[in-house]
């Protein structure tokens, strides 16, 4: 199937009905920074129940289940759109992106009837439970157990990593019902109701202060039997569909943003200082660079539907370039911006961490893109 | 804004791609370079390649720079020692074009020189060559005719197509390089196992493999921000010197002689560079 191409008169189209859409409608709910994080929540719940109402959440679904069947182009415009009129980031993400790709895939239509309406709708959010403090890029050697028990399962372990997860209602939990240590097998995918006395959050403390993760605590927690995605020792299966599920363009649009405001205020930052100028002037061509090949990525994307040669890239491009900048930053030494600086040098140390480390990613790259051994 | 070569466009490079592959096969070494190119050019000029830079005047030439960039990409990867692209650039800009089967070439201006690549084989549509030329063949697969006293005045935005269509080249030679290292580290084997399978030649090979993509991406940049072009170019150039590097580098001590190919790689970078980093007068 050919792609859109950004040049394409029905994309210009699409984005011009965000556009004006946005235009009448975003300043009704616009988030405060400021706010308690509940009242944020529930603004972005709001907004998101807006898109909803405005065909425009779930873009990249199938028509069938809701959506307008959209590619990575189409995505990406829209969420280019959202950023220039600042609108909030809409609530359900990891429902909108990993789980929904899973149960096309491996739902049942009475589990695809149970989830996907109400993550369409605003009326469920997700979290996920996949990385454990034994398996973080290790992720077969996780060993939160799931065991079965009549009509359901009792789950006992720990996850961790788990954004949103203060607030989510299901979690997309994978678990090993088989032998322990048998690595890949023996694995299986629930949706695990989060609201039970079972289980337990404790929010992690990072290095920048924040706290944008939690740990889960499993204690005889309870899954029906009939939230089982896919059959029992099938979950790696169910977890490649969503973890090689297609879902960067909305987030290259957020990157590209973040990184020009990293360019942005790098030129504040620099301004007088001489010695830093070829930092500078390097900076700002590696984004130009990355903006076109970002825009190119996506449209390949679009046209091969094959994520693999671009994810891991991309990955690397934005996180090792807001690091460079934020050192650079910190290093132009001006104390009108030393607070900002030091901010993101540290919050920024994550984005090399989280989602694969820089070092997983350049071995997919070796591996899967460029074929050499294992 | 076009990020992607038109479907036309590439249906038309595979063509080409078919006709390199079985043309200009093999490794290139010196009976590579010193081979007789001839026929290759009569298959270009044949197939309508060498008129591509012709727009309106060809009716299958409604490829944009961005198309021929792609082009030159792929003739990039083979390192001919032929006035290809040189001929598609003086074709998209001349007034009164010879005919299309004859090889054409431009000059650039290096200080107190004028460098014209593929001199010898290629005609020159401006001021004849000067007597006290040389030929600088530090790159066998693309040797430059160096003499001073001549500086024909080309366009400033030929000078830039040129610029990009070189650096486009180095991308092609960049990827080859690579690709060919890729296929070596799969069979060199040492402590038992295929080197390719240790971590360290895997990261050093994954960043070259991004360090050509995103060069790819600084032409796309150039193609569309022609005010770009001088710092597109500059950073295109950067990332196939460091992968060219990095291929000798994961060949280990046969990456260093010369009977092996990871140099030539190298050197037709370098005579790249050699020839966008000129900038003199000319245009001016």
């Amino acid at each position: 199937m050919a792609g859109s191409s950004f040049s394409d008169g029905s994309v210009s189209r699409f984005r011009e009905e965000v556009r004006s859409w946005l235009r009448a409608n975003v300043d009704r709910h616009r988030v405060d920074f400021r706010w308690e994080e509940q009242q944020q929540i529930e603004v972005r719940r709001e907004w998101e129940k807006a898109l909803d109402g405005a065909h425009l959440n779930c873009l990249a679904w199938p028509v069938e289940y809701g959506g307008r069947g959209y590619g990575p182009v189409e995505e990406f415009v829209f969420a280019e759109e959202c950023i220039a009129a600042d609108a909030p980031e809409p609530l359900g993400r990891i429902g909108r992106i990993l789980v929904a790709p899973g149960l096309f895939v491996h739902g049942t239509p009475q589990q695809q009837d149970r989830f996907l309406p109400a993550i369409l709708h605003c009326s469920e959010t997700w979290c996920q439970g996949f990385s454990e403090p034994g398996a973080g890029s290790d992720l077969a050697n996780l060993r939160t157990r799931a065991k079965r028990d009549g009509d359901r399962y009792i789950v006992d372990g720990q996850k961790i990593w788990t954004s949103f997860g203060h607030y989510a209602d299901q979690c997309l939990l994978l678990a090993r019902t088989g032998e322990p240590g048998g690595r890949h097998r023996g694995l299986t995918m629930f949706a695990l109701p989060m609201k039970q006395p079972g289980v337990q959050l404790r929010p992690i403390r990072q290095i920048n202060g924040q706290a944008d993760f939690n740990e889960v605590f499993f204690d005889a927690a309870e899954v029906p039997a009939e939230c089982r995605i896919g059959e029992e020792g099938e979950g790696w299966k169910v977890a490649m569909t969503v973890l090689t599920a297609e879902r960067g363009a909305g987030f290259a649009a957020l990157k590209i943003k973040k990184m020009r405001d990293l360019v942005e205020l790098l030129e504040l930052s620099l301004a007088g200082r001489e010695s830093l100028e070829p930092g500078l002037h390097s900076a700002k061509t590696r984004f130009e660079v990355a903006q076109w090949h970002i825009r190119r990525s996506i449209e390949l994307l679009g046209s091969s539907r094959n994520p693999l040669p671009a994810s891991s890239i991309l990955k690397l491009l934005w996180s090792e370039l807001e690091q460079d900048m934020a050192r650079l930053g910190f290093e132009s030494d001006n104390p009108a911006f030393l607070d900002q600086w030091r901010h993101h040098l540290l919050s920024l140390r994550a984005d090399t961490i989280a989602s694969g480390t820089s070092e997983i990613q350049r071995n997919v790259i070796a591996e899967r893109v460029l074929g050499l051994p294992r | 804004m076009q990020v992607l070569p038109t479907e036309s466009a590439s249906e038309a490079i595979e063509a080409l791609n078919v006709l390199l592959s079985s043309a200009a096969a093999g490794n290139p070494g010196d009976d590579y370079f010193a081979r007789d190119w001839s026929a290759l050019w009569g298959s270009l000029a044949e197939g309508g390649w060498t008129a591509l830079g012709d727009g309106s005047r060809s009716p299958d030439s409604d490829f944009s720079l961005l198309d021929i960039t792609t082009v030159a990409e792929l003739w990039g990867r083979f390192m001919v020692p032929l006035a290809f692209i040189p001929t598609l650039v003086v074709r998209r800009w001349a007034g009164e074009l010879p005919a299309a089967d004859v090889p054409l070439t431009y000059s650039v201006r290096e200080g107190e020189k004028t460098l014209t690549p593929y001199g010898s084989i290629a005609r020159r549509l401006s001021a004849p060559h000067a007597n006290d030329k040389q030929t600088d063949s530090f790159a066998a697969s693309l040797p430059i005719t160096v003499s001073t006293r001549e500086a024909p005045a080309h366009p400033a935005g030929m000078l830039r197509e040129a610029r990009l269509l070189l650096c486009a080249e180095a991308v092609g030679a960049a990827q080859k390089s690579l690709d060919a290292t890729v296929e070596y580290v799969k069979i060199r084997e040492q402590f038992g196992r295929p080197v390719g399978s240790f971590q360290g030649l895997k990261h050093l090979l994954a960043n070259l493999h991004m360090e050509v993509e995103l060069a790819r991406s600084g032409i796309v940049w150039a193609c569309n921000e022609p005010a770009a072009t001088g710092d597109a170019t500059r950073y295109v150039l950067g990332n196939c010197l460091r992968v060219a590097e990095g291929c000798i580098q994961a060949h280990g001590g046969i990456g260093f002689t010369w009977e092996a190919a990871p140099h030539r790689y190298l050197r037709h970078v370098m005579a790249i560079r050699r020839l966008v980093a000129a900038r003199g007068e000319i245009g001016s």
